[in-house]
């Protein structure tokens, strides 16, 4: 398995530099493994809590939608949030996570347009059930979680890509590049040395014939 | 001697053969105890509903066959009756649906599907109407509701002022008619359904914080309970609610059903007291032998039933407990 | 030389037969739209619907009797009809008057009476019994008022 090389000292320099490069390569890759998994687990547990709070308002939510639903008829609940209240307009831009390019949010509640004081609530009172009112303002407070969740999840994806992909990057150094380097220079040493020693006794023969002939 | 409330002999006899057919108690608690939405059809099926379901492809269509079974009730009891125009007036909030619907849809430059059939003025000319904003051939109130709206909403902007100028006008245009028409019993049954929505407008307007100045917007007139004597509960405990109207024809009501509210967070319970409520209000006149009031009461019967089987099938599709379903549905007529 | 009192007697047996029997023709007439009302939807209760339109007929046959006596009496049916003093005629009158007025009167009220029986038949056809005895309670009255005015007929002295 090794590479095939010209068993010089100068190509023996250049593996020597190459090894070095390597390790050094190998020890940052490292490094950046650990600190993208450190980053990740912190991600991984805000996920968590996020997801589960957010699970808990939204089944909350639907449950009483459901039983909104349940009390009033299909036109009716369409009609009363045919007209949202509310606009929202999202920005996205990038953030610097370990050289990973993650999403980041920003959001901004637009009261519908130039109205003012205009509630979260789009419909009237007379023929709404109250368990929507309930059901709408859970919504509402859980939207900017939601929205953080899909930040905090899309870069919990982000990372672990990374993470997988700088693994296999110190992987593919420490168990084939470094070791094959290694094995190389070992070779060309040998090599070297073999021939050091062949010219060696290539030598003292002649000095014997040479001598003999004396 | 022979009075003029005769006229109604052959409606009132028609009317009790179909009442018969609504359901009983029975069939509601077999369908609350079915065990899955199909259950539910099951047991309908061996009802009146039988020729409506039989067209039933998608179990999640039920919601159609119920709007066209209670606009066929309305229909065949407005036809029956001899007075068609006081059953009209249950078929205007239609009207006001359809307004809302169409007005939503032009302010937010889409077109909708949620227009209902069942109204007394046609879709299509309310559509007009909006369009042209020309509103001539409405009911005065109404007339008035959507002059506000297309002067309103430019600037305002806000979706809930068309749901409720619309609603307060539905009511004031209600009573008036049931006055114009001399119907003492439509007026009462109209006075309550305000005086109910106006209690849980109260309960629902503080739960989401807002001041006694929306309140005394969103408020429909024409109860039996004055706007001065609600509004002053904007800012006091709930509690105090029940204690202010513990003299009122509604103490019983409010007892049980805000303070279930306070207790549980839940309006279901008053939700349910408020139908109820409407529902022994009609039944004082349920026999009268002539006269339109067991045609009004079968009317709000079949809403009532039509509401619990959307109870039942949106629940059991969505496999709500037995319990939930129980507690919300509404006592039959019959 | 003849008096009035014939035809004050003859418009007696008149108001009888017309007044009972518009009694009648109204109480039918309320309790057989409610019947028709209940037919349209359910025509097995024919029968017993029917029952029920019969009965404020009653006061129109009653009325028929009163003015049947009244005739026989002043000899119409006969064909020799006999010549009544004003005071006689008057007392044929007055013997018609409680079946006229009352027949009139329980007729319609029987019919609201039965046409709220054809309700009460709509729902429990079982207690169709329940329902005549009702109507049959205002009948009582028409038999009450019949029989007041035949005991004044056959009182009436026509020496």
């Amino acid at each position: 398995m090794e590479i095939r090389v010209n068993p010089t000292r100068m190509e023996l320099n250049r593996l020597k530099k190459r090894l070095k490069m390597a390790e050094r390569g190998h020890k940052l890759l490292k490094d950046k493994r650990d600190e993208l998994i450190r980053q990740f687990l912190i991600l991984v547990r805000k996920n968590k809590e996020l997801r589960e709070h957010i699970e808990k308002e939204l089944s909350a939510a639907f449950a009483k939608f459901l039983l909104a639903r349940a009390v009033m008829p299909a036109e009716t609940m369409e009609e009363a949030l045919m007209y949202p209240t509310r606009r929202l307009s999202l920005q996205i831009t990038k953030q610097n996570i370990m050289s990973v390019y993650a999403p980041k949010m920003q959001w901004d509640e637009e009261e519908a347009a130039e109205g003012e004081g205009a509630s979260i609530y789009p419909y009237g009172f007379a023929d709404t059930s109250a368990e929507l009112d309930t059901s709408i303002e859970t919504l509402s407070g859980i939207l900017p979680s939601l929205l953080e969740l899909a930040e905090v999840e899309k870069s919990v994806q982000l990372l672990a890509e990374e993470i997988e992909k700088t693994r296999r990057r110190v992987n593919a150094l420490e168990y084939v590049l470094i070791p094959k380097l290694q094995e190389t220079s070992r070779y060309i040493t040998m090599k070297l040395d073999e021939n050091e020693r062949g010219a060696l006794t290539r030598l003292m023969k002649i000095k014997d014939v040479v001598r003999s002939k004396m | 001697m022979p009075s003029d409330d005769t006229i109604y002999a052959y409606a009132v006899g028609r009317t009790r053969a179909l009442e018969k057919r609504l359901l009983e108690k029975s069939q509601i608690e077999r369908m609350i105890e079915a065990s899955s939405a199909e259950d539910v059809i099951k047991v309908l099926s061996e009802s009146d509903y039988a020729n409506a379901l039989a067209d039933l492809t998608d179990i999640y269509d039920f919601e159609k066959v119920l709007q066209s079974e209670l606009q066929k009730s309305l229909e065949l009891i407005k036809s029956i009756s001899p007075k068609p125009e006081l059953i009209a007036l249950m078929a205007l909030r239609y009207d006001v649906h359809n307004l809302k619907v169409i007005f939503k849809a032009k302010y937010l430059g889409i077109k909708s599907d949620l227009i209902v059939p069942a109204g007394t003025i046609a879709a299509p000319r309310l559509q007009s109407a909006v369009d042209e904003e020309d509103f001539r051939d409405l009911p005065d109130r109404l007339r008035k509701a959507c002059e506000m709206i297309t002067e309103g909403f430019p600037v305002s902007r806000d979706p809930q002022l068309i749901d409720i100028n619309l609603d307060q006008a539905l009511f004031e245009q209600l009573l008036h008619d049931a006055k114009r028409l001399n119907n003492a019993y439509m007026e009462g049954l109209f006075s309550r359904q305000v005086d109910l929505i106006n209690l849980k407008t109260l309960v629902r307007v503080k739960r989401m914080g807002l001041d006694r100045e929306f309140l005394k917007k969103a408020l429909i007139s024409g109860g039996f309970l004055a706007h001065d004597r609600l509004t002053v509960f904007i800012d006091e405990p709930l509690e105090s609610l029940i204690t202010g109207l513990s003299m009122s024809q509604y103490s019983e009501l409010a007892a049980e059903g805000i303070r279930d509210w306070i207790d549980k967070g839940t309006a279901s319970r008053l939700e349910k007291l408020a139908d109820d409520y409407i529902t022994g209000y009609l039944k004082k006149g349920k026999w009268s032998p002539f006269g339109v009031e067991p045609l009004i009461g079968y009317l709000w019967a079949k809403e009532i039933e039509i509401k619990n089987i959307r109870l039942l099938m949106v629940g059991k599709i969505n496999k709500l407990p037995s319990e939930a379903i129980r507690e919300r549905i509404r006592d039959v007529y019959i | 030389m003849t008096e009035l009192g014939l035809e004050i007697a003859l418009l007696g047996a008149a108001l009888a037969v017309g007044l009972a029997g518009i009694g009648s023709a109204i109480g039918v007439g309320i309790v057989g739209q409610s019947a028709a009302g209940l037919v349209t939807e359910d025509p097995d209760k024919f029968g017993q619907t029917l029952l029920l339109q019969a009965l404020p007929g009653t006061q129109g046959i009653y009325g028929l009797l009163a003015g049947f006596i009244i005739m026989q009496q002043v000899g119409i049916i006969g064909g020799a009809p006999l010549n009544l003093t004003i005071a006689q005629g008057y007392a044929f009158f007055m013997a018609a008057l409680p079946i006229a007025i009352v027949g009139l009167v329980s007729g319609i009220y029987q019919g609201r009476v039965s046409a709220s029986a054809v309700g009460l038949v709509a729902k429990r056809p079982e207690e169709l019994g329940k329902g005549i005895v009702y109507a049959v309670m205002v009948e009582t009255y028409a038999v009450l008022a019949l029989l007041a005015s035949i005991m004044i007929l056959f009182g009436i002295d026509l020496g």
